[in-house]
């Protein structure tokens, strides 16, 4: 904590023009404090690329019906468990442009298996911005334009395909749509109650303290797994699955508050006995004024680290749920459903390339941690 | 299935004549020798169980490991027992019922009076007698005493006699053609129709005086108590202190894993006259994840598993250095096949008359690619097929299952038939709406984890015709009431049912489904038929709904006429095939694949392995059902 | 500090009375029972329960009665007796079925812990004495890769892994020719093959949090005045960084225990599950999904006394660790 370096900026003043002075004054300090948090974050190499990476894959996400060459749901069996597919820059020894080779299948005979080869007759150019199946971006805009893609029958799955023919590429750009969102409401919900009961906790003391901490302790306490399933069973069934996910996730979060409510708690019992709390307090400054002025500023940092080191937990719990079934189940396209499907033997030895959305999931949780690890540091700017 | 004694008159004298002294697995001989246990010939029964193995005369030794998923009574207990208890009548792998702890059986013409006759000096697994007592002390001693846990006889029995140490004599309170058939499954076990009474009797206190003082001693307030956690019925069976029939006798109980030695009391012998089982042990290692339980058997470390199809292709690579043969069963149980079953009696104004409109059903057949299916779900092994009997059946008609007219893809038919149906206006995401005004949408639940690839293809050959269909994952329980209730439209049911299963059924088999999913019609036509036999006194209007004409056909032919005569009769296969064709007409269960094979893992050199399922069979074939016949060669 | 011990505990034995009914109500709260979901399942198969089949289901474990009174029952043989009750599905008592995998929950826990401080202690310190250097991402990256791969997907791709390069058999503890064996040195290199995969996915998924807590706190630390004066007096850096500032940064890691405790068993569930471990995490879930009353409803009491237990002691050996806090401030 650097706080003792910005305790003689509240130095006592009585006459109301240099309170105005002063407030003035510290205006300028608190947005300082912005600049130098900028300053601080940019700092963090690995934080300002994770920023990056985050911001592209957000961006393909929004974007994910012209990202994303093929239909997310619509099956092609005659294409279950393709390899990813080769792009070819030569064909008979000669440079080209990106092209990929026709596709031959058959059924072994004695494994029973799809076994593809490359028909080396045809050739398909991989083209930009092609007319392709179409979707609608944002349920709205039809659309059939795809930012790549190769004439039929010709096909191009740069990540292979599931277990019914479909693009994987395609549906973890689709899956990022649903993994990186659907816990926002529930963690902002939390987060609203923990940063209020946490801070009416530490400011308040005494009775209602002691019940709040007795609240966290009760629900700390209380295993999880019991409670998704109680839920998981009891909201009706007509209800869609991201939509009953949905509720679930705002449902826990009423319960999910407690770790940022011990935090700010904490926090505030520490700031409270700073010496520049103490000369605001002694300067005859309100209490609201206190808390928002003179404290607020000083643990804000803390809070938006705790919201992004929320969300990787929430991407995480996303597949976690939904190996146990509890969560979104296909033909919703989640990163967590891709790897749920994707979490068995043949899988892992036979077309180990459905395991590319864990390395989604893999560098989003890294990303948004490193982001995470920035801000915290930049909180405190002064140092 | 009335057998004459003939059969039990020669026997003996064979046996008698043709081996002058049994053979017995070196450890048991080792103990007889140290005195620790009585000669095989005082062991065995005067006329043990002759099995006929399925190859080859095997040699004793060795121990099998397999693999179970948990330590948990569901699975196992389907269809066979979950120990291995064997039952008084087994039936064989070509169908035929033959006597097994018994030594004869024979029921009335009038089907009213079942007597078993028991194999004189055949013991439980501490060397107790096994007598008509163990029968009657079941049904007498406990569940009319409502004493301990006990799973009843059928409520038909009337009364159970032990007439000597060798008759069982069960009297019914009205014709009961099934006896035989029922003895087969897990209705003729040692917790559901015999017990180890002289066991038990510690217990009780008018077989023990001293019972009260044993139970205080054991911790239990009276003897009551103490006698029900000692009867306390199977699965798993957790108690290694009590007596069993069945070849292995469990000899430890661990989180991880069940052991099981051989029982040196089993009543069989091979035609060699070695006592059974040839293996001295089995260890069943609890794994109870399905992936980690699939690397090892792939790995080989299992003697003996059964797998779904779609580990096949990993097996096969993994078959030369895993050290064991495969087996592809054609099979009829749940995951080798794929139906479906639209609920007659959903609360869904709108939707119900659609559900009931035979039309609508056969448009919807028609309208499911089911070649699409058995390949990507099954790796086009099965066979695409309407629902009905196993094509393994011997009534099975081809016209009921692959050849059935509404058993091909045909969508431009499906929709021209929905167009008829008044389902003509469709939304803008090409729904079909129903006269409402609200898009037909069907709620599909399906119990499990995620739902199959083959789920989500007839989704799409639904979304093909204009109907949507909405995948729900729910527990069995929520399931279960929502079928009855009325809340869930269309589920997974019944694939494919095997014959035997289809005879044995009381209410189940094939019209499992229709007692839920016309859960109205059901509850009708079952207090009708009650009513009718005296088994129900209420008067009054009957509940739930007047089933529709070939409904009730259905009901009468399949519960009632198919049941009047003994399994196997030309009265019961003509009852059962005109359910079936009722079936084939109209449709109530819509089939899209049936009889994918299972695949067989065994060790290279494990004997007498079955190469069929047998038809008694409905689940997981464990190692527990032909255990006592398994070898290792050499 | 004894009068705080007992106020803690007077609380304590509140909210435990709480969560036992809580416990108990919520795994009510889906539809149907045990018995109702068995039939489904021996429907599924094809299997008809008689009637008379159900009713001695019925008896033998009083699904039907009504919730007061099961809850009644339950409360009272727990607390009269100790007696958990039995459970339907193992067909066992509740108390055996918990006690016979509670010590493994517990070995797991406590070996994944030190695992985790092993890989986490180094790169949080390192980390915070040289920011934003190569070393500390790499340390960093290294450190979080536990918490960023789904647990479930790393430790099945372990053990596959495993399997097929170095022949390891998976799942369980021990290979099946060892599981009934006495214990001998094979048997303990066959278990130590059987451990490295659930230690490090259990381990690394925890490593994240200690080295976030550690680096930042060291770094707070490392800015103090004390820190700096000592540097300016010349003290070395090695001693400088041992002599107060680790111990302080170490405080945060001790109120972690409380976590630590409860997550015994709930931590590595999904891990046990899939590598098939006989400990508490699975027996919760299974019980959970075929609505084994008895043994969720124990668990879940179980389970929370653990973690309420775990508050309690973290609070004390807070308190005892660093004499900076005061009762006054915890209450």
């Amino acid at each position: 904590m650097s706080t003792e370096t910005r305790a003689p900026m509240h130095a006592p003043t009585q006459s109301a023009a240099a309170s105005r002075a002063e407030e003035q004054r510290e205006q300028y300090y608190v947005a300082s404090h912005w600049v130098l948090m900028r300053r601080k974050f940019t700092r963090h190499k690995l934080a300002v690329v994770s920023a990056v990476i985050l911001a592209v894959l957000y961006f393909t996400a929004v974007f994910a019906g012209f990202f994303s060459p093929y239909d997310k749901i619509r099956s092609r069996t005659e294409l279950a468990f393709l390899p990813p597919t080769r792009v070819h820059v030569f064909h008979d020894g000669r440079l080209q442009m990106p092209f990929v080779y026709g596709l031959a299948q058959e059924r072994d005979p004695a494994t029973f298996l799809l076994v593809f080869s490359e028909d080396r007759e045809t050739r398909y150019p991989i083209r930009l911005f092609v007319r392709g199946e179409p979707y609608k971006l944002w349920g709205l805009i039809e659309s059939r334009i795809r930012l790549f893609g190769v004439d039929e029958p010709g096909v191009v799955y740069l990540f292979g395909a599931d277990d019914l023919g479909r693009d994987v590429l395609t549906r973890v750009i689709h899956g990022a749509q649903i993994s990186l969102s659907i816990g926002l409401v529930g963690i902002a919900l939390s987060f609203v109650l923990g940063a209020l009961l946490g801070g009416a906790s530490g400011l308040l003391g005494g009775g209602v303290d002691m019940i709040i901490q007795r609240i966290v302790e009760f629900i700390e306490a209380m295993p999880g797994l019991p409670l998704w399933m109680a839920l998981a069973a009891a909201i009706p069934l007509e209800w869609p699955p991201v939509t009953k996910y949905f509720l679930m996730s705002v449902i826990l979060s009423i319960l999910g508050w407690t770790g940022l409510a011990r935090t700010v708690r904490g926090k505030i019992l520490q700031l409270r006995e700073e010496d520049f709390v103490t000369a605001a307090k002694v300067a005859g400054t309100n209490n609201l004024r206190v808390i928002t002025g003179h404290m607020l500023p000083n643990f804000v940092g803390y809070l938006i680290v705790h919201v992004t080191l929320a969300i990787p937990g929430m991407i995480i719990g996303e597949t976690g749920l939904s190996f146990l079934g509890l969560g979104l189940t296909s033909p919703t396209v989640s990163w967590g459903v891709q790897l749920q499907q994707a979490s068995n033997v043949s899988v892992i030895a036979l077309n180990p390339w459905l395991l590319i959305p864990g390395l989604f999931v893999f560098v989003t949780v890294l990303c948004y941690n490193a982001v995470g690890d920035g801000l915290r540091d930049a909180a405190d700017p002064y140092k | 299935m009335k057998r004459v004694l003939l059969m039990a008159a020669v026997v003996p004298l064979m046996v008698a004549s043709a081996w002058a002294d049994y053979k017995e697995a070196p450890m048991l001989a080792a103990l007889v020798a140290a005195g620790e246990l009585p000669p095989v010939e005082e062991r065995l029964p005067l006329e043990p169980k002759v099995r006929a193995v399925f190859d080859e005369i095997g040699t004793y030794g060795g121990q099998v490991i397999v693999f179970g998923n948990s330590p948990n009574p569901w699975a196992p207990l389907v269809g066979e027992n979950p120990e291995g208890t064997p039952t008084p009548i087994r039936m064989d792998l070509d169908g035929s019922f033959e006597p097994d702890l018994a030594l004869d059986y024979h029921l009335s013409d009038d089907y009213m009076t079942f007597t078993l006759t028991l194999r004189e000096g055949s013991k439980w697994s501490n060397g107790d007698p096994f007598t008509a007592e163990d029968f009657s002390f079941h049904f007498n001693d406990m569940q009319k005493a409502e004493l301990g846990y006990v799973w009843a006889y059928p409520s038909q029995v009337k009364t159970v006699t032990a007439v000597d140490d060798l008759t069982v004599v069960i009297e019914y309170s009205e014709p009961y053609p099934k006896v035989a058939q029922d003895l087969v499954t897990y209705k003729g076990t040692d917790w559901t129709l015999y017990q180890p009474s002289t066991w038990l009797k510690q217990w009780h206190a008018e077989y023990n005086e001293n019972a009260n003082a044993m139970a205080k001693e054991e911790g239990f307030d009276n003897w009551q108590d103490a006698f029900s956690d000692h009867s306390t019925f199977c699965c798993p069976q957790r108690n290694i202190e009590r007596p069993t029939m069945a070849p292995f006798m469990l000899a430890d109980v661990q989180p991880t894993f069940r052991l099981k030695e051989r029982n040196p009391y089993y009543f069989a012998v091979d035609s060699a006259g070695q006592q059974l089982p040839y293996i001295d042990s089995g260890l069943i290692q609890i794994i109870a994840d399905g992936e980690a339980r699939r690397l090892k058997v792939i790995g080989g470390e299992a003697d003996f598993a059964t797998i779904p199809l779609d580990a096949y292709p990993l097996l096969v690579q993994g078959q030369q250095s895993g050290n064991y043969n495969l087996n592809l069963l054609e099979a009829w149980f749940e995951g080798t096949g794929l139906a479906y079953a639209f609920n007659l009696n959903i609360k869904d104004e709108a939707k119900r008359p659609f559900f009931e409109n035979v039309e609508f059903r056969r448009a919807i057949s028609l309208a499911i690619d089911r070649e699409r299916i058995n390949e990507a779900q099954w790796l086009g092994q099965g066979t695409p097929s309407q629902m009905t009997i196993t094509k393994l059946a011997s009534i099975y008609r081809p016209e009921w299952g692959e050849d059935h007219p509404y058993a091909r893809h045909d969508p431009d038919e499906a929709n021209r038939m929905l167009d008829a149906l008044g389902l003509g206006e469709r939304n803008n995401d090409g729904i079909r709406l129903l006269p409402n005004g609200e898009p037909f949408i069907v709620i599909n639940a399906f119990h499990g984890q995620t739902p199959l690839r083959a789920y989500e293809l007839v989704k799409e050959d639904f979304e093909a015709v204009g109907i949507g269909l909405e995948l729900r994952p729910a527990d069995g329980s929520v399931i279960d009431q929502g079928m009855s209730g009325g809340t869930i439209d269309f589920v997974r049911w019944n694939e494919t049912i095997g014959e035997f299963q289809d005879y044995l059924s009381s209410g189940g088999g094939h019209t499992q489904s229709l007692s839920h999913m016309a859960n109205q019609y059901w509850i009708w036509w079952q207090e009708m038929n009650n009513r009718r036999t005296g088994a129900s006194t209420e008067t009054g209007d009957l509940p739930g709904e007047e089933p529709p004409p070939e409904l009730q056909e259905y009901f009468q032919t399949q519960i009632v006429e198919s049941k009047r005569h003994p399994y196997g009769s030309p009265e019961q296969r003509a009852a059962s095939s005109k359910a079936w064709e009722l079936q084939a007409e109209w449709l109530w269960n819509i089939g899209v694949v049936q009889a994918a094979p299972m695949v067989m893992v065994y060790r290279s050199n494990l004997g007498n392995v079955p190469d069929q399922v047998p038809a008694f069979f409905e689940g997981d074939i464990g190692f527990n059902l032909y255990a006592d016949q398994m070898f290792f060669k050499n | 500090m004894a009068s705080y011990i007992g106020r803690r505990l007077f609380y304590m034995v509140l909210l435990l009375i709480m969560l036992s009914f809580v416990a108990f109500a919520v795994i009510q709260l889906p539809p149907g029972d045990w018995i109702d979901n068995f039939i489904y399942y021996m429907e599924r198969f094809g299997v008809t329960l008689d009637e008379s089949a159900i009713e001695a289901l019925n008896k033998r474990w009083g699904f039907k009665e009504p919730f007061h009174i099961q809850y009644w029952k339950w409360i009272t043989n727990i607390i009269v007796r100790g007696d958990f009750g039995e459970s339907a599905t193992h067909n066992r008592p509740v108390a055996e079925l918990i006690g016979e995998r509670i010590m493994l929950s517990i070995v797991i826990s406590l070996s994944t812990m030190v695992v985790t401080y092993i890989i986490a202690i180094p790169i949080g310190i390192y980390s915070a004495t040289h920011p934003y250097s190569v070393g500390d991402y790499t340390g960093v990256v290294f450190g979080f890769m536990g918490l960023a791969t789904p647990n479930f997907l790393l430790a099945l791709i372990l053990m596959f892994l495993f399997q097929r390069y170095f022949g390891w058999s998976p799942g369980g503890l021990f290979s099946p020719e060892y599981l009934v064996a006495p214990w001998s040195f094979a048997k303990v290199i066959d278990l130590m093959k059987h451990l490295p995969v659930p230690l490090f996915v259990i381990g690394t998924a925890g490593t994240a949090g200690m080295i976030r807590v550690l680096r930042t706190t060291l770094m707070d630390e490392l800015g103090r005045q004390y820190v700096v004066t000592a540097r300016a007096k010349g003290v070395r850096e090695g001693r400088l960084l041992f002599k107060y500032p680790i111990r302080l940064a170490i405080n945060p890691m001790v109120s972690g225990l409380a976590g630590l405790l409860a997550g015994v068993v709930s931590g590595e569930a999904l891990v046990s599950i899939v590598l098939s471990l006989p400990t508490v995490g699975p027996l919760l879930l299974t019980a959970l999904l075929e609505q084994d009353l008895q043994i969720a409803a124990s668990l879940i009491l179980f389970l929370g006394s653990l973690g309420l237990f775990g508050t309690l002691i973290s609070d004390l050996l807070l308190v005892v660790v660093d004499p900076r806090i005061r009762f006054e401030k915890q209450m």
